[in-house]
């Protein structure tokens, strides 16, 4: 009996900020719904979830509550007629099947291009000669860094000023991401070892991160600031200890500091060095 | 009356399991010591007359009087050793004792949140997950820093420790804990010398035992009133080669013009690269011998690291004991030269970082100091500076070698080179 009612009671005064989430000596650190979202498609994703969180929420409470209808209504104490069993109801068996399938169709189909926003449509640097998208010729847009997954850190990589990764002047960092803001970036990643998750909360964005693929990701981050980075994927004991920084600043604030990372990696000098401190 | 011996032997069995658990904690977090180095004692002392275990009893409350327990570690302070002005007391406590946050959201305990699993609460390297590394968490307790801008035989440098904190040791299990707060990786800093220090001391102090009489005590009087010169010798002979690090920062030479990537052109870093090749394969460099004539790090395979020789490993019976003291799994890992294709620089690969390595060498590895000339001494072989950082270039160009560049040729290119080219 406790679980029911205690399920509903947060659904609801979480949705409607009561009690214990309003605040007191039970309340929730911090926020209890979506962490703050810096992107550009999140509205669409926390959008898509509310919704599903909604229509799941709606039925919930609907089942809850005529579960305890059923209870009080046919209570045995009170009712001295023996209950009346039937076998099978065509009409409501083509209801209960019928309903969710076209609930679940509609999110299938409502949600299609969130996904390929997301996950498929690959942003480009130009549609190729052919001046048609979606042709073989299109040109992608070329990763800013490459992030690897390693037991247990992310490995940072930018291709520097020649704009090619594997040659010297390559940046190399550990979990410290740096992006520039209201830009569209495409970020490699790839694994060393085994299957991590590169996850960041606040742009809603989340990747397996699979040994031996390269994988693409992309997203526009509007606010500058800085963010999490974590694993999401259970990939050893240090799993917990996986976590990054995501820097977005603008553009000038991103190049500078790309060329002191630069400057610091190229250190031949002991003066030098202490100077960066 | 059945009743009440039911509730009885119920009371009973619920006050002796708080009992059990409030003993457990209790009793576990006071008595909480460091671990004595069994491997040390074992290998010192003579098979035939073992240490009696009042003497090593003798020896952890020595050790425990000096340094304190790993919930409460103690800094001697005595201005003549300094051990104060190496470790600072307060960063001391912030890392060591149990996990916990205060209500400032402050974190304490910082080594066991983040290191013991792997290090071990004493610094053994011998941690919960250790024996699943490869290579192995470092053991502090020899005092021995592979990474450091200081030459073989010295101590590391706060900086060398802090940099090793921030940006992990790439190609090993050690991650990088950039994201953490300056004071707390200050406070880890010292707590790992407080730990090396007192992992020497110990070792020092072991050496001591070793000359006494069967059965004689280190410090037989209870407040080590008695013993108060000896541990002072053993104390500050540790502290004053950790005080000099400072002192030992090996100081580059100027890289030319014309072998630094910023400022050299194409042709110039082509030419200094090429003197580099020849050089990595020359006799005074050496370093074909052990990375092996096309870098792989297959030149020599069968050579043991300072930590593993300690356990023995050509002995095979006492190595299997002293294996199961130090708690590593068998057999005894061999040491890998650095393949120096993979772009992977365990110690950093800024330029300064492998000239530091090259200079300086990687103690308790077999990696040498370069030769160098000596200004005093022509007739002796050596390099030069430019050398130096030739060899420098080289070596951070080898992941980028083009696949079609010929191995060198046989044993009798590897001359001596003495001309630029």
């Amino acid at each position: 009996m406790l679980v029911p009612i205690l399920g509903v009671w947060v659904f609801v005064s979480a949705a409607f900020n009561w009690w214990p989430f309003s605040g007191g000596a039970l309340a929730f650190p911090g926020e209890h719904w979506l962490p703050h979202d810096i992107s550009v498609h999140g509205v669409v994703i926390d959008g898509l979830y509310y919704f599903i969180l909604a229509v799941t929420g709606a039925i919930f409470i609907a089942t809850t509550v005529a579960m305890f209808w059923f209870l009080l209504r046919y209570d045995g104490r009170q009712n001295a007629t023996p209950v009346k069993f039937i076998h099978g109801s065509h009409t409501l068996e083509v209801i209960w099947s019928v309903l969710p399938a076209v609930t679940l169709l509609f999110i299938a189909i409502f949600q299609m291009n969130a996904w390929s926003d997301v996950k498929i449509q690959r942003p480009l640097q130009s549609v190729g000669p052919d001046g048609e998208q979606g042709t073989l010729d299109d040109v992608f847009l070329p990763p800013l860094l490459e992030v690897t997954g390693r037991q247990f850190e992310w490995k940072i990589r930018y291709p520097g000023e020649d704009q090619e990764f594997d040659t010297p002047d390559d940046i190399h960092l550990v979990n410290d991401l740096h992006i520039p803001v209201d830009e569209e970036i495409v970020i490699a990643i790839k694994s060393d070892d085994v299957l991590h998750s590169f996850f960041l909360p606040n742009v809603r964005l989340k990747q397996d991160v699979v040994p031996g693929m390269k994988q693409y990701i992309w997203f526009e981050a509007t606010e500058t600031g800085t963010f999490d980075i974590v694993c999401a994927e259970l990939c050893g004991w240090g799993h917990y200890k996986m976590k990054g920084r995501l820097t977005v600043e603008s553009r000038e604030d991103f190049e500078r500091w790309l060329g002191q990372k630069y400057k610091a990696q190229e250190t031949n000098q002991l003066s030098l060095e202490l100077a960066e401190r | 009356m059945k009743f009440k011996t039911e509730t009885n032997n119920s009371c009973f069995r619920f006050g002796l399991c708080l009992a059990l658990a409030v003993g457990m904690l209790g009793c576990g977090n006071e008595t909480l010591r460091f671990h004595l180095d069994m491997v040390w004692i074992r290998s010192n002392e003579d098979p035939e007359v073992a240490f009696q275990p009042e003497q090593l009893q003798n020896l952890s409350n020595v050790l425990g009087a000096v340094f304190g327990t790993p919930n409460k570690p103690h800094v001697l302070q005595d201005s003549d050793i300094g051990v104060e002005k190496l470790v600072n007391r307060d960063l001391l406590q912030l890392a060591a004792g149990p996990v916990w946050n205060d209500p400032q959201g402050k974190s304490h305990g910082l080594y066991r949140k983040h290191c013991a699993h792997c290090h071990g609460v004493s610094g053994d390297g011998a941690g919960s997950t250790a024996a699943y590394l490869n290579p192995y968490p470092r053991d502090y307790r020899r005092g021995i820093f592979k990474f450091k801008s200081t030459p073989k035989g010295e101590k590391p440098t706060n900086s060398d420790l802090e940099k090793t904190l921030l940006e992990g040791i790439p190609g090993t299990s050690m991650p990088s804990f950039v994201l953490l707060p300056d004071d707390e990786i200050a406070a880890l800093v010292d707590y790992v010398k407080f730990l090396s220090i007192r992992g020497e001391v110990e070792r020092n102090l072991v050496l001591e035992l070793s000359d006494l009489e069967e059965g004689e005590l280190l410090v037989s009087d209870e407040t080590l009133e008695d013993g108060k010169e000896l541990i002072q010798d053993a104390v500050s002979f540790v502290v004053n080669r950790w005080s000099r690090a400072e002192s030992k920062v090996a100081i580059p030479a100027a890289c030319p013009s014309s072998a630094d990537p910023r400022t050299a052109t194409g042709e110039e870093m082509e030419r200094s690269i090429t003197r580099g090749y020849h050089l990595f394969h020359g006799v005074i460099a050496n370093c074909f011998t052990c990375h092996g004539e096309t870098a792989l790090g297959d030149g020599q395979l069968d050579l043991f690291d300072d930590w593993t020789e300690e356990l023995q490993p050509k002995d095979p019976e006492r190595h299997a004991e002293l294996m199961s003291l130090a708690q590593r799994p068998q057999p005894a890992r061999n040491l890998r030269p650095r393949n120096l294709r993979l772009g992977i620089y365990r110690g950093g690969r800024r330029p300064l970082d492998i000239y530091w390595r090259l200079i300086n060498g990687i103690d308790g590895a077999k990696m040498p100091q370069v030769p160098m000339v000596d200004p005093n001494d022509p007739g002796k072989p050596g390099m030069s500076d430019s050398d130096l950082w030739d060899l420098i270039n080289y070596v951070r160009s080898l992941p980028y070698e083009t696949l079609s560049r010929p191995a060198y040729q046989s044993q009798t290119d590897h001359v001596q080179l003495t001309k630029p080219l």
